[in-house]
């Protein structure tokens, strides 16, 4: 009788158990914010989208959103910039538009010519910033997008909706540099699991998100 | 010890007309020290006559022998009236002591085994030549080097624990399963990453830096049942020493720790078993003669039980999670002739693990010794041992269209031949040792018949260390005595192998090969070096030591891992043209101090450790099925300092121990290259740096049965990259920025245990039942900290994953068959 007493209070404890929980964690943030810039430029013609935002720090001042202050450590879009495409050290006709906070745009009328070095430039206030100049690559990957509806499992969901994209490379068969017209933010998902497991693990030189 | 004094003492005794007598009283001992034997029972030995003129002193001697296995026993102290008298019985089991004539009540005690008490009316020369029986947790609680109380004070070695197997079932355990690597963990300057991580880390060194000796034999991997268990089954092991980084000669090849199990050799009396059923395995002990007094077998064997424990949780995936596990241990002992032995043991252990249909590990680890123990003479005995070990390892992906199986794993063969010289203030060792490593292909193949993976193989190196050492016990004068000694071990990396060639003044990274030269047979690189071994004990007083002690250590293996703790699947790695061993220089300065009567021991023991060519992974280190393996690794410096203090109890109702240890352990890498650096070369802790951590074990015995324990652990959290900031990425992408390496801490560790147990409860033969709860407080301990998206905020909060964050009761029993009645 008093095993079996026992053994009732191990299932009881089991199932109250609980492994993961969010906690405060204290940390030390930079004494400045820090300018992230993000985007695309290739030698095609069409709309081409430049992304600024912000990191957290420790003087940030909070935000004014619908009547409050907010303050959090979300990044925060950079707005009111201006952003020119430079070509051989003098800038393309027209500057990129901020179509939304921290997204600005700009319509390529004309392909970007091979072997001419571009850069950008970015003003925010008084401060000016320039990307490294790079010239136009000559050979081109060629790339199909393809996408279909399945059913799959997805945490706890055995038979989950996904919609499944896919993409088809076909690398030029040279040796050196060449230009491929998209790129693919590598956004892998890192599955938490209680042990290492070797398959989970991103390449080099990814970008890792929660 | 003098042995010719012994033996011409037993001829005066025939001379006398002693001889009648003194068989009587063996044969009265033989009688008595069968398992009926308990504490409280004492024997009464009569030398010579009182009515008559006596010297002023005279020599009591003898022999002291395991009853179980017939070996001698050294290290058993001799207590006179109620005083250790500071002599123990040597090497070959002799004690030697000079008594003034009277009644005197001498008591001898082992670690492991059971006191005999005797009484000795010594008006003439006397022997007693004795054996003793393992002893049973319900006569003593926890107490540490119980055998020799003041072993701490006059050993010269600084920073040693021995534990018996038999006290170590005494400290609450997690599943009520006693494991030599958690209990190690309660003393001071041991700890490990986190539960549910394998191996211990002792001073600042990492796990794959401890010795593991099984029998001598070299144990390459412990990693059992995903850490919560090691593979020493504690039924079938006898004692454990841990030398926390000053070893004396005899031990090399790692440049951390050593840790010496000692097995269990099989009853020579009678058969006899146990079985045990937990909540987390089940278990079988059975070992008898297979001749009487000449040939004993000893079989232990665990089987896991966990997997209803798995159907009850909550998440999807730990349900349909499956962990099973087993070990298993055959020992036989040939006593010879006497003074000759020869022993065979075999370990097997065995995991397998599938977390959901997502991965899956499945490792085993087999080893076999033959030794051979045996006296030459009378001041010499030799010891000789072959081992093979086998470890594989293979971790799946199951599902998908890229599932794959890949398994790679190492062989060595180990053979070790050494002599030790001895009288009663000098022992010599001397003796050679060999260790032929082959790493085993690493393999990749396609894993059920929809998986598109190519197969692919990749060799792994192979690689023969050899050591010559050297080792002096030196009794310099009744307050000071040293272990010196020298090991030179060399180590060859033998062909085939594909070496590459980096761009010179460049770093070790894929752009930067310019090609690759192929060795076929002979040496491909070779290390080597010396090893000064010194330690120093200086009595201040008669209970108060100074101890000093210096010890250099190679290592030439090493275990390589992607992650912050040791895992079943980390990759074991000889050293190349491009890894160089390891090696580290080892201080220690301590004051050990007992109170009369060693009840009470008092320690302040202080490190420091400085070691080159420490190995760590780069950042997205891809270490399975890279022929360039040192593109994913970074090499630097290691430096480990700390201070450990402990106040122990060793007598009374009430035993146990508070210690308290400062330890840092810190990484430096030295490239002038940025891909090769950690933190800008900056001094980086170890991902098992934990500043200062308290343990608290208490044990209080409950007459008549039962033995009560309460332990506390508290520590400093373990470092941790944080995410201090995030920015968005192309629009929308949430990405989070990194610290530099390690520079922040998961919470602080606290959990305190319990547990019951007694004996007897059903079964007079013998059996035991013990209740215990493990975290107490149902402390929701960190194992990792991580960061994820808050809901749909854009906000990366922190959370803590808790391993074991509840509180853990468990149960078990065992019941003794065969045997005699206890």
């Amino acid at each position: 009788m008093i095993k079996m007493r026992i053994w009732i209070l191990l299932l009881l404890v089991l199932g109250i158990c609980s492994c993961v929980d969010q906690i405060s964690f204290p940390l030390e943030k930079a004494d400045t914010e820090r300018l992230i810039v993000s985007g695309l430029i290739t030698d095609a013609k069409g709309t081409k989208t430049i992304f600024l935002s912000t990191t957290t720090a420790a003087n940030r001042p909070p935000l004014f959103v619908n009547g409050y202050y907010t303050q959090n450590d979300a990044p925060r879009p950079v707005q009111n910039a201006q952003i020119t495409l430079w070509r051989a050290g003098q800038p393309l006709f027209g500057a990129f538009q901020e179509v939304r906070a921290g997204v600005y745009e700009y319509e390529l009328e004309e392909p970007l010519e091979v072997g001419i070095p571009y850069f950008v430039e970015i003003k925010i206030g008084a401060k000016t910033f320039r990307s490294t100049p790079q010239v136009m690559p000559s050979i081109s990957g060629e790339d199909a997008l393809s996408f279909s509806f399945e059913r799959a499992r997805i945490a706890d969901n055995p038979d989950a909706a996904q919609l499944i994209l896919k993409t088809e490379l076909t690398l030029p068969q040279v040796t050196g540099e060449y230009y491929l017209r998209w790129s693919v933010e590598e956004a892998y998902f890192w599955d938490l699991t209680f042990f290492p497991n070797p398959f989970n693990k991103p390449p080099p030189n990814c970008i890792v998100f929660a | 010890m003098n042995f010719h004094f012994l033996r011409n003492y037993r001829n005066s005794f025939k001379k006398k007309g002693l001889s009648l007598l003194f068989s009587i009283f063996l044969g009265a001992n033989f009688f008595l020290s069968l398992p009926t034997l308990a504490q409280s029972d004492s024997l009464t030995f009569y030398f010579g006559k009182a009515e008559q003129a006596h010297p002023a002193s005279y020599v009591l001697t003898g022999k002291i022998s395991s009853q179980e296995s017939g070996d001698v026993l050294a290290g058993v102290g001799v207590h006179v009236n109620g005083t250790f008298s500071g002599v123990v019985t040597d090497k070959f089991g002799y004690y030697l002591i000079s008594l003034p004539p009277g009644i005197h009540r001498v008591v001898f005690r082992h670690i492991s085994h059971a006191p005999r008490i005797t009484e000795v009316h010594l008006y003439d020369n006397g022997v007693i030549d004795l054996d003793m029986i393992t002893k049973s947790f319900e006569l003593d609680g926890v107490v540490v080097l119980s055998d020799d109380p003041d072993r701490n004070v006059r050993n010269p070695i600084s920073g040693v624990v021995k534990l018996s197997a038999t006290e170590l079932k005494a400290i609450p355990a997690f599943m009520g399963e006693a494991d030599i690597f958690k209990g190690l963990q309660m003393m001071p300057g041991v700890s490990s990453v986190g539960e549910g991580t394998s191996g211990i880390n002792v001073r600042g060194a990492k796990t794959d830096q401890n010795l593991i000796l099984m029998n001598e034999a070299v144990v390459l991997s412990s990693n059992h049942a995903l850490g919560f268990l090691s593979s020493f089954n504690t039924d079938v092991t006898e004692n454990f020493t841990l030398y926390k980084g000053n070893l004396p000669a005899t031990y090399g090849g790692r440049a951390g720790a050593a840790l010496d199990i000692s097995m269990r050799a099989g009853s020579m009396e009678a058969w006899k078993g146990q079985v045990g059923l937990g909540t987390s395995n089940g278990k079988l002990l059975l070992e008898g003669p297979l001749v009487k007094e000449k040939l004993s077998v000893i079989v232990g064997a665990r089987k896991s039980n966990v997997n209803w424990l798995l159907g009850q949780a909550r998440n999807l995936d730990i349900q349909s999670s499956r962990l099973n596990f087993y070990d298993g241990y055959l020992g036989m002992q040939w006593k010879m002739a006497q003074g000759h032995s020869m022993e065979m043991s075999t370990l097997l252990t065995g995991d397998t693990f599938q977390f959901s249909d997502q991965f899956g590990f499945d490792w085993t680890n087999a080893l076999g010794t033959i030794r051979y123990k045996g006296l030459l003479g009378e001041k010499i005995a030799l010891r000789a041992l072959v081992a093979s070990g086998n470890f594989d390892n293979t971790f799946l992906d199951p599902a998908g269209v890229e599932a794959a199986q890949v398994s790679n794993g190492m062989r060595y063969q180990q053979a070790k031949l050494y002599t030790t010289w001895a009288d009663e203030q000098h022992a010599f060792s001397v003796g050679i040792e060999a260790i032929h490593y082959q790493g085993k292909p690493e393999k990749r193949v396609p894993f059920g018949e929809f998986s598109a993976i190519q197969s692919d193989q990749l060799g792994k190196e192979r690689g023969i260390e050899g050591a010559a050492f050297l080792n002096i016990d030196y009794e310099l004068s009744e307050s000071t005595s040293l272990i010196g000694g020298i090991r030179y071990s060399r180590y060859s990396q033998l062909g085939p192998d594909t070496v590459f060639q980096y761009r010179p003044f460049a770093p070790k990274i894929g752009d930067e090969i310019q090609g690759y030269q192929a060795v076929g047979s002979g040496t491909v690189q070779s290390y080597g070096g010396w090893e000064p071994r010194l330690a120093l004990r200086q009595n201040l007083s008669s209970r108060t030591s100074l101890k000093l002690s210096y010890a250099r250590l190679y290592q030439y293996i090493q275990s390589v891992s992607a992650t912050f703790g040791p895992t079943p699947i980390d990759l074991w790695q000889l050293s190349s043209v491009h890894i160089p061993p390891q090696h580290a220089d080892n201080f220690s300065l301590g004051i050990f101090s007992n109170s009369e009567g060693n009840t009470w021991e008092y320690t302040v023991d202080a490190f420091y450790r400085l070691g080159k060519n420490q190995v760590e992974y780069r950042d997205f280190a891809n270490l399975f099925l890279n022929p360039q393996i040192e593109t994913a690794l970074v090499f630097g410096k290691g430096k480990a300092y700390g201070m450990e203090f402990m106040v122990k109890k060793n007598l009374g109702i009430l035993t146990g121990w508070i210690a308290y240890t400062y330890s840092r352990s810190l990484f430096q890498s030295t490239s002038l290259f940025t891909e090769e650096q950690i933190n800008g070369n900056a001094w980086t802790p170890a991902n098992y740096d934990k500043p200062h951590e308290v343990n608290l074990i208490l044990s209080r015995k409950m007459y008549p049965r039962g033995l009560l324990n309460l332990t506390m652990n508290y520590s400093t959290g373990r470092p941790v990259s944080a995410v201090t900031a995030s920015y968005y990425l192309n629009g929308g992408l949430v990405v989070p920025d990194y610290s530099l390496r390690n520079a922040y801490r998961i919470p602080d560790y606290f959990r305190v245990d319990f547990s019951y147990a007694v004996e007897k409860v059903f079964s007079k033969k013998g059996d035991s039942l013990n209740f215990g709860i493990y975290n107490l407080f149902g402390r929701k301990n960190a194992y990792s900290v991580f960061w994820k998206k808050d809901g749909d905020s854009q906000q990366l909060r922190p959370y803590r994953l808790a391993i074991l964050g509840a509180i853990f009761p468990s149960i078990s029993y065992s019941i003794q068959l065969g045997g005699a009645d206890d």
